[in-house]
């Protein structure tokens, strides 16, 4: 065995897991990242909360550091190809690592947002962007257009516009097949409660929790000025829909759309010129390497397919755990405290406490109150959703359950 | 330094690194040390990547290593993620290389 813990995913979740068995259990850990740089997303994370910027560079720097001094061996640059029960861990080098433990805290992806055009070069996820603006401060355009309507749509635009670029404005999605964002006014607005508590200015707060209500949202979107809400400098045209992106070679315009409160258009299109257009799909748990190896289930409230796990981040795979977005679609302060529980939960396997429960309560509860002061909340229905992963667990762990011991296959 | 650099940012201050060169289709541009070889590429105003097997031009998407767009040759190695490899001083990069 080259190691007792092999952790796969250096962001919030991961750097914490890690850190914590190395520290608690004294387990010898290695930590695999494909990137080079060490934090996952981290990195490219800031938003407004409250009166401070929170900035996601920091947090990852205290992680790393934190994961120095209790030891950890960070392995950055190397891909994982596969996770194998035993459990033996392919690298792209050909490598293979082994350990009686594996942590899976792989993260998310975004999903696509296929449109005419959108395989040009100028086109950019949101990653692209939070990755070039504030980790390598190069803005995607001059002139951008954001295409989305999901929590990172909207601080993708902020970014955009505090590093001096202009955002011509947040469209919605065409609702083409192939999307999955929500384009229709109306719906648009009851998902936005999400981002209440980042919503900058104190009449936006309001606005956002009225919105919750779907009787209020649609009034509101019927009432919703055509120049759009201000997200920031930036405005939100809940009432424009993008169409195509256009340009030879590369992205030069976004041809928009007035569209109803319902979603249909109305009206002619237009194009706007601008040298970058911004996609936001939202986010869906990557399970390349937990697939085959435990159960998953599909929990459209916390994202999708997810693994079957406990309240502890143990999986149907003796010795595998998860930790982070893997697990269901949160915020980075989410990720971090689960990332401390599934290394507590290996910590106590691992013989490492006198009173195991105590501290596995201890973390669960940091892990609560993470997602009850959660500033951006993803997916309005991630508490039901969370709920639904603790049942599911119980049936599956419960005496005489017909899936009790074994992996069965519900993905 | 091109206009898409964003030289001091509100918030988070100057920008980091170091100036470095690297060699890019056989024409030497300038870079930052924090960049990505993507990154770089952009802020210099190149934004094809690569061609598809139709010929389509393919540049930088999704930023974090998943969806494999943004394919270059570094230092002769083909297949690299741009978006995922640190420019170092003297880097040779092929674009449009690769179908």
């Amino acid at each position: 065995m080259d190691a007792d813990v092999i952790v796969i995913g250096a962001g919030p979740a991961g750097l914490t897991a890690a850190t914590t068995a190395a520290r608690d259990a004294g387990a010898r850990v290695v930590l695999v990242d494909e990137n080079e740089r060490i934090g996952g997303r981290l990195p490219g994370q800031l938003y407004r909360h409250k009166d401070t910027w929170v900035i996601g560079a920091r947090t990852a720097e205290r992680l790393a550091e934190e994961a120095a001094e209790a030891g950890v061996e960070i392995l950055s640059g190397h891909q994982v190809w596969s996770c194998e029960p035993g459990w033996r861990v392919r690298l792209e080098s050909s490598r293979t690592l082994t350990a009686p433990k594996v942590v899976v805290a792989t993260g998310a992806a975004e999903r696509p947002l296929p449109m005419p055009g959108w395989t040009l070069p100028g086109t950019l996820a949101i990653g692209a962007v939070q990755q070039l603006v504030q980790v390598q401060r190069i803005l995607p355009g001059r002139r951008v257009a954001v295409v989305g309507t999901d929590p990172l749509a909207m601080t993708a635009a902020e970014e955009i516009t505090l590093a001096g670029g202009e955002v011509v404005g947040i469209f919605m999605p065409s609702g083409e097949p192939g999307q999955h964002a929500e384009s229709s006014p109306r719906k648009v607005l009851h998902s936005l409660s999400g981002f209440a508590s980042a919503a900058p200015a104190a009449w936006q707060r309001l606005g956002a929790r009225m919105l919750r209500n779907r009787a209020i949202a649609a009034a509101a979107a019927r009432l919703m000025p055509p120049s759009g809400i201000p997200i920031g400098e930036a405005k939100l045209k809940v009432r424009h829909r993008a169409e195509a992106i256009l340009g030879a070679g590369k992205v030069e315009a976004l041809r928009i759309r007035k569209v109803s409160a319902q979603g249909v258009p109305v009206g002619d299109s237009r194009e706007i010129p601008v040298d970058a257009v911004c996609l936001s799909g939202g986010l869906y748990p990557l399970q390349e390497l937990t697939t085959g190896n435990c159960s998953l289930v599909e929990v459209p409230e916390v994202g999708g397919l997810v693994p079957l796990h406990s309240p502890e981040l143990r999986t149907t795979a003796p010795g595998l755990y998860v930790a982070g977005n893997v697990t269901g679609i949160e915020g980075a302060a989410v990720a971090e405290r689960q990332g401390a529980l599934a290394g507590t939960a290996l910590a106590a396997d691992l013989g490492a406490y006198r009173d195991p429960g105590a501290r596995l309560r201890e973390a669960a509860a940091q892990v609560e109150l993470a997602r009850a002061e959660a500033v951006l909340t993803f997916l309005p229905g991630i508490f039901s959703g969370r709920r639904r992963l603790s049942e599911l667990w119980e049936a599956h762990a419960a005496p005489g359950s017909q899936s009790e011991g074994k992996a069965s296959d519900d993905a | 330094m091109t206009d898409k650099r964003i030289t001091d940012h509100p918030v988070l201050g100057p920008a980091p690194g170091e100036r470095l060169t690297l060699w890019v289709d056989d024409q030497e541009i300038e870079a930052r040390s924090t960049d990505t070889v993507a990154g770089a590429l952009w802020a210099n105003g190149t934004t094809t990547l690569r061609r598809s097997r139709s010929g389509q031009p393919r540049g930088l998407y999704c930023g974090i290593g998943h969806c494999f767009e943004c394919r270059v040759t570094i230092d002769g190695e083909p297949g690299k993620r741009a978006c995922l490899m640190t420019v170092r001083q003297g880097m040779r990069v092929e674009t449009g290389t690769e179908a």
